[in-house]
């Protein structure tokens, strides 16, 4: 259909929808002119229309528009409170000039609301947790916090006292303040805010636009300790939000850094506020006021002296004009002159101001009580204790410091980590202090608990986020080092406090998956990872051990163990690191096994030791440790049905004991479980199963089709990986981008190629094996995705063989092995590939006749597939290799003999010949229920040829 | 506009990997937060109100359908068959709606009408009201209604598979 057909048929179902559901067929034959397609085409449509009912796209994914700024709500009651008018809006929200609506209260408050997407949940949560503390603000130069709830619509609000008055910058200038009035009034806001710091609590967002001043010349601060109960990062919530209140212009560098604010960046605040009493003019002054460039210049510019700063025209870029404002402007509300304002801020003044404005907090004012006696001070006349810092102070320590290059990005999120520790350790200075009323220390516990919850999260949150923008490595690494360095600082005193300590091991451990994750872009902290996987262990260790009644804390360490090991699977420490979870469960099973949790845990465990196992040649073992595993997951599908994927571990299980038992025990028994898991999946899928679990299902074929191989049913395994390859390719084609779909595809190719080449189909087969190297090389794979180079190589090269190009097929095999060495150290797959690799590259070199060479790779066969775990454990693909080198050898000493004339030589010959063919059908003995393609995928020498060979030869004749 | 939008969809990206399925509806909520946010941010990024609502839906539409798809490329190791370890990621499970089938449908919807696929995001992807759309969209409020009606009847169709259009 195109554009101009549906827009008729659109026309005629418009209309026939209004009509009713009787009129509909008469008119469609009306109004189709003939045109049936047409008419089938709408009622078609016309039925979908019925089916689809009222409930189809009903509910929209989200409400948008619920969140933009709502129109005036004037008139309007939120809560209790009637709505009398707007009297300001911010970024915030609007803020309303209400009355009570019950008459309780006469007096007029005002109602701020809070937008910009706060979870309502989330704020009055906050909002009762401070609320206790607010309300106990009663100090005069403080507006009060009076009410807090969710307006219908769900937005959150805060009932404040209301303050009518003017912004004290725009008070002084109207009111043409001296400096010394100035002084005075600002001494008043010092009170206020030395008030709160002693009750614990932070502005954190002092601004001129926070402090009004009265008709009776009162200074009133606003929004005390709301920066607070807004901030997410110190919220309970998961729901975290990437921004938190705080006005870069008035923001200290730590707040901006992201570093913890503590009394002293009030302190800062307060002097940004002086400083442009004082002259009327920003210290950071700049042409442009991009954030990003404000929030370097806070963090790395001294602002100039207030006195200097008053001499200087201020440029202004409007738009496109740039203005220079003449000094006098800033002077006159002042002082006389700018000369005059000069020398009144020359000295005492520019100390004063300059300290509080110091990037160290630990450099400037310890108090707004010292900051406010200061000030004091100068007014009478007495020696200020504020002096101008050292050289190497203003040399810029901080500079230095600081030099990483963090991009804007950067500063932004940073900030959001703000306050964190300060938080914490001012929580735990209050809960220490025994002179604190009980309730109060609940409060700060409950506090401090807030706070560490999210400290963790949050650094997380925000690497997460910026880890994939250009430029981000800095920052990045700037965020993890800050983290840990707040675990640790959190950790140092956290002794016998059990509850950080699980949260401080939780924190190591994620802080651990993110440097060590190296499929992200790399940090290059692969080290960092393991120290901090090792704090973590040792918490939750000292945690479980003081605590071994708590059952999460047990499987807490045993799941740290256990994804310790996970990540060790072809180490040899990962045996040791789930023998050490296992020993934690196995008791657990005895007393707790009622508990679906403690045996999730078990199954976990037992699937990454059989993992363990068979990477290190315990092929057998390996396949009783999945038999137990699987027993564990039927449990559970049993006694918890509903436990998170349940039957889907029973289906995994199923696969992988299936799949192991097939490639090394009993191939029949396997398909039992192979039969099993797959018809697990397919249960799954009849209810409706993600694509995940049609994915599981085709690759669950694909390893019966290679089971199937390993028996000596090509054509059954051909069906399944036809089967298998149906299903992948409608996946794929539904989710085109899917990069694991399309190397299933390459996998597939991979599988019929070789089965079609045992098949004797070479010249159908090799062509598939082609292409599926191909396409994982297009693909751009990691190399232990998929079969690997190794195998892929050896198939393309077992194809020449059995066509007769012995020299392209020795190519392959030597690009095989080229490929395998890379992998030999690391596991033993990669070991008895390569023996088996070299003894086809000795065999391929044998049929061309190169007895030496063919010799010389025999010989590095055997000592590959006697290397190590293999031999230790018997291995049974080595075995293979093994008996196949062994043959090799026999064969050609039988080769050298046929050539000599010399008697003795020729005898020597042959009986190394028997020796070698003897020792292969040795080994072969080892091998019980030999396959025609090994549990590797090999196609593997015939012990009877080998039989018939040593027949062949003869009895010794010595 | 290229940054805000890709920040997005790696605060989404991020948000919807997390484990527990009760994240779901919160991310939402926090990937719409997050834009609006960002929406707030100077120098803004869009002329209007419609653009930003046009916009947004979309976004949302790229986040969900992104979502519903994400399952990154898992390793697997050494050739060895390793299904699924307990680093699974859970699936979206509170759509009624399979957001990958509705995201393919309105393309091809798109083809036959843009207007009413862009309805269609609109009102599904951002909430918008029949009013609000046509306001964003500058078309009649009765225009909206008919072309939202039609659109149903044919994405349901669409998606249902049982004809072909």
């Amino acid at each position: 259909m195109n554009g101009e057909r549906w827009h008729r048929v659109k026309v005629l179902l418009e209309e026939a929808i209004a009509l009713d559901a009787a009129e509909r067929s008469s008119f469609l034959d009306r109004a189709s002119c003939g045109d049936s397609e047409l008419r089938s085409e709408v009622a078609s449509l016309l039925s979908s229309h019925e089916q689809a009912g009222t409930g189809f796209l009903k509910t929209a994914v989200l409400d948008l528009k619920q969140s933009m700024p709502a129109n005036n709500r004037a008139g309007r009651r939120i809560g209790v409170y009637q709505i009398v008018e707007e009297i300001g809006h911010g970024g915030m929200g609007e803020v309303y000039r209400a009355c009570r609506a019950d008459g309780q209260y006469t007096k007029e408050v005002a109602v701020k609301l809070v937008r910009g997407g706060f979870d309502s949940a989330f704020v009055q949560e906050r909002f009762r947790n401070e609320r206790q503390i607010l309300a106990s603000l009663d100090h005069p130069n403080i507006g009060r916090l009076l009410d807090g709830g969710t307006t219908d619509d769900g937005v959150p609000y805060l009932v404040m006292e209301l303050i009518e008055g003017t912004r004290i910058d725009s008070y002084c200038d109207e009111q043409k303040l001296s400096i010394s009035q100035r002084l005075q009034l600002f001494r008043y806001v010092c009170s206020a805010v030395q008030y709160a710091h002693q009750r614990l609590v932070i502005h954190r967002d002092i601004k001129p636009s926070n402090i009004l001043v009265t008709k009776e010349g009162a200074p009133k601060l606003l929004d005390f300790g709301i920066a607070k109960i807004l901030d997410p990062a110190l919220g309970a919530g998961s729901e975290t939000t990437m921004a938190r209140p705080m006005t870069p212009e008035y923001a200290s560098p730590e707040q901006i850094r992201g570093e913890p604010i503590t009394t002293a960046s009030d302190v800062y605040s307060l002097g940004v506020v002086l400083y442009q009493l004082l002259t009327g003019r920003s210290p950071y002054p700049g042409e442009t006021r991009s954030s990003h460039d404000l929030a370097r210049a806070v963090c790395e510019t001294d602002p100039g002296r207030p006195s200097t700063a008053v001499v200087k025209p201020q440029t202004v870029r409007s738009s496109e004009e740039i203005e220079h404002i003449a000094p006098e402007k800033f002077s006159s509300p002042r002082e006389a002159s700018p000369a005059k304002l000069q020398r009144r801020l020359a000295g005492d003044l520019d100390n004063i101001v300059l300290m509080a404005l110091r990037k160290e907090p630990q450099r400037r004012y310890t108090s707004v009580e010292h900051f406010g006696e200061d000030i004091r001070r100068h007014l009478e006349a007495l020696p200020v204790t504020a002096t101008k810092g050292s050289w190497r102070y203003r040399a810029g320590k901080f500079v230095t410091r600081n030099n990483v290059s963090v991009t804007a990005t950067a500063v932004v999120m940073l900030a959001l980590v703000a306050g964190i520790a300060a938080t914490v350790r001012e929580a735990r200075v209050a809960r220490r202090q025994a002179e604190i009323a009980s309730a109060e220390r609940v409060r700060a516990e409950k506090r401090f608990n807030d706070v560490r919850k999210l400290a963790n999260s949050l650094i997380f949150e925000i690497h997460d986020s910026i880890q994939d923008l250009p430029g981000a490595t800095p920052s990045r690494k700037l965020l993890l080092d800050r983290a840990v360095e707040y675990l640790d600082k959190l950790s140092q005193d956290s002794s016998g406090d059990w509850d950080l300590q699980r949260e401080l091991a939780w924190g190591y451990q994620r802080l651990s998956t993110v440097q060590g994750d190296t499929s992200q872009s790399n940090l290059g902290q692969i080290s960092a990872a393991e120290v901090s996987f090792r704090k973590s262990i040792g918490l939750f260790e000292a945690v479980a051990k003081a605590n071994p009644r708590n059952l999460t804390d047990q499987l807490n360490l045993a799941m740290a163990y256990r994804r310790r090991a996970f990540t060790d699977i072809y180490e040899r420490s990962g045996r040791q690191e789930i023998a050490q979870a296992l020993a934690i469960t196995e008791p657990l099973m005895q007393t707790d096994a009622a508990k679906v949790e403690v045996r999730s845990e078990r199954g976990l465990e037992l699937q990454i030791l059989a993992s363990i196992q068979d990477a290190t040649g315990d092929r057998l073992i390996a396949v009783d440790t999945f038999r137990q595993y699987l027993d564990v997951s039927q449990g559970i599908l049993r006694t918890n049905p509903e436990f998170k994927d349940a039957r889907r571990s029973v289906a995994h299980a199923a696969i992988q004991l299936g799949y192991q038992m097939g490639r090394f025990g009993n191939r029949d028994e396997a398909m039992q479980f192979l039969n099993q898991g797959i018809a697990q999946f397919e249960v799954m899928i009849k209810q409706g199963g993600n694509p995940d679990v049609i994915r599981d299902l085709a690759a669950s074929e694909v390893r019966r089709g290679q089971i199937q191989l390993m028996r000596g049913d090509p054509n059954a395994a051909l069906a399944d990986f036809r089967r298998a390859r149906e299903t992948t390719a409608r996946l794929a084609k539904l989710d085109p981008e899917n990069r694991m779909l399309q190397s299933d595809m390459c996998g597939l190719d991979f599988d019929e190629g070789r089965t079609l080449t045992i098949r004797g189909k070479v010249a159908q087969g090799l062509p598939l094996s082609q292409r599926s190297l191909q396409c994982y090389i297009d693909l751009h794979l990691e190399a232990d995705t998929g079969p690997g180079m190794g195998a892929l190589e050896s198939w393309i090269a077992e194809g020449h063989s059995r066509m007769h190009n012995l020299p392209e097929g020795l190519k392959h095999y030597r690009n095989a092995a080229t490929a395998l060495k890379a992998d030999v150290d690391k596991y033993d797959d990669a070991r008895c590939d390569l023996a088996m690799v070299q003894t086809k590259i000795g065999g391929t070199l044998l049929k061309m006749g190169k007895l030496q060479e063919a010799s010389a790779e025999y010989a590095k066969a055997l000592d590959m597939a006697k290397l190590d775990f293999s031999i230790e454990h018997r291995d049974i693909p080595s075995l293979y290799a093994a008996a196949d080198a062994d043959a090799g050898m026999g064969a050609i000493a039988v080769a050298e003999a046929s050539t000599t004339q010399d008697l003795t030589l020729h005898a020597k010959l042959e009986a190394e010949a028997r020796a070698d063919y003897q020792k292969s059908l040795n080994t072969w003995k080892q091998i019980t229920n030999p396959a025609p393609v090994s549990g590797n995928g090999y196609v593997p020498g015939d012990p009877k040829e080998i039989t018939r060979q040593l027949e062949a030869l003869g009895p010794s004749t010595s | 506009m290229p940054l805000v939008y890709d920040e997005l969809r790696r605060l989404a990206r991020h948000y919807l990997r997390q484990e527990r399925n009760d994240h779901t509806l919160q991310s939402t909520a926090l990937v719409h937060e997050a834009y609006l946010r960002l929406a707030g941010q100077n120098p803004p990024q869009w002329q209007n109100r419609a653009h930003f609502f046009g916009i947004a839906a979309h976004v949302m539409r790229q986040i969900l359908v992104e979502y519903a798809r994400g399952r990154s490329t898992a390793k697997r190791g050494g050739g060895a068959f390793r299904l699924t370890l307990d680093e699974a990621v859970a699936l979206p499970q509170h759509l009624d709606v399979d957001v990958v089938e509705l995201d393919k449908a309105l393309t091809g919807l798109a083809e036959l009408d843009a207007q009413q696929s862009k309805i269609v995001e609109l009102r599904f992807f951002a909430g918008l009201t029949i009013e609000d759309t046509s306001e964003v969209l500058g078309i009649s409020p009765a225009t909206v209604k008919r072309d939202w009606v039609t659109a149903r009847a044919w994405l349901f169709r669409a998606m249902t598979g049982e004809a072909t259009a």
